[in-house]
């Protein structure tokens, strides 16, 4: 889950401004402070261990990069998570052209397999495992029909359980339109839930 | 699943609406929950399923400490590859535009002054005696002839002294 505070032992704002003048080195902390928030963001957006690290690596040298257009007002972190999320709208944005073109079923990861079984689960029976680990499946299924956006803000809602006003922060939209997304992402998702069960 | 095939039942993207609320904020259930164990189940199963989704990393949480801090270094050494291929860029794009600069002028300076080389086989003037150099001269100056071009200082070439000419008159 995205933490909403960063450490208030490190100042962040002084490090920023080392790395602008020129002290790479003051960047490796917020690499290993990171790091992990922001592949395992990048993997409930994309599903895909290997691409998730992608996304973390150009998530955090885009952000060493363009350093200079980052405010003072904002945390490192929330700027991270944008540039995070832009990253992976772009790549969902790709993968369905690919999708598209050579009309490929999407890609079965292994993320459903191998991650961890149930663990708010009460009755751990084989039984229920089985059957929450099917609905699991089709949810994530169905998730694959929405598009970047309406999949970022959902994830970002459920998943992450931000509010609105922050997903808005991170999206760059207003509250009205995460809403909006967040409903048709709903829908679509029922839509596809009911294909399903029919077929 | 068998639940959902039930025309009783809630539907599974009913569960689900009520697993995941459309508008994010939770609705209230249906009273076919006060009678329906089933359902109830059901909608339980759902909302579990949800959370492990959520809490799902996949193979990124199965990692080690180790698998971590090498996917770190990685990262940091992009950026510092990143930082090394920046720095010259300034220095790059000045040989670049020097470079070129280079390759105009020396294109055209040459086919502005074209030096008439001299063609394999035929000495240069500077190897005839003045008698052939007064007769090349003159063959150059007929061809120009021919060739139309009748500049004022190619006639004057071909006239005779005029200041001669009128000294020779005036002895006869």
């Amino acid at each position: 889950m995205i933490p909403r505070q960063t450490d208030p032992g490190i100042d962040e704002t002084r490090l920023i401004r080392e790395v602008k003048a020129g002290n790479v080195e003051s960047f490796d902390y917020f690499v290993h402070r990171y790091q992990r928030r922001i592949t395992r963001l990048a993997f409930r957006l994309l599903r895909d261990a290997g691409e998730a690290d992608c996304a973390a690596q150009e998530s955090f040298l885009r952000a060493y990069q363009n350093l200079k257009d980052f405010r003072e007002g904002s945390t490192f972190e929330t700027w991270l998570t944008r540039i995070c999320i832009n990253w992976c709208k772009d790549r969902l944005k790709r993968r369905r052209l690919v999708l598209y073109f050579h009309q490929a079923p999407a890609s079965d990861d292994s993320g459903a397999e191998t991650g961890p079984r149930s663990p708010a689960t009460d009755d751990p029976s084989p039984e229920r495992r089985a059957v929450s680990r099917e609905i699991r499946e089709r949810l994530r299924v169905a998730m694959e029909s929405l598009s970047p956006r309406q999949r970022s803000v959902f994830v970002l809602k459920h998943f992450e359980e931000l509010s609105i006003p922050e997903i808005a922060g991170l999206t760059g939209l207003d509250s009205g339109t995460v809403k909006s997304h967040l409903f048709r992402a709903a829908h679509k998702i029922r839509e596809r839930l009911g294909d399903y069960r029919k077929a | 699943m068998e639940h959902s095939n039930s025309p009783s039942h809630l539907t599974d993207a009913e569960l689900f609406g009520l697993a995941i609320p459309a508008a994010g904020v939770p609705e209230a259930l249906p009273a076919h929950f006060s009678d329906c164990l089933a359902c109830t189940r059901a909608l339980q199963e759902w909302k579990t399923a949800v959370r492990d989704l959520a809490a799902d990393g996949g193979a990124v949480d199965g990692r080690s400490a180790e698998e971590w801090a090498a996917a770190e270094a990685k990262t940091i050494e992009a950026i510092r590859r990143a930082r090394f291929a920046r720095r010259p860029l300034p220095w790059r794009w000045g040989v670049g535009v020097a470079a070129s600069i280079l390759l105009v002028v020396a294109l055209a300076v040459p086919s502005r002054h074209t030096p008439q080389r001299a063609r394999p086989g035929v000495p240069a003037a500077t190897d005839l005696s003045a008698e052939d150099q007064a007769d090349d001269a003159l063959l150059r100056d007929v061809a120009m002839l021919s060739r139309g071009d009748d500049g004022a200082g190619a006639w004057n070439s071909l006239l005779p002294d005029s200041g001669a000419s009128i000294r020779e008159e005036d002895r006869l």
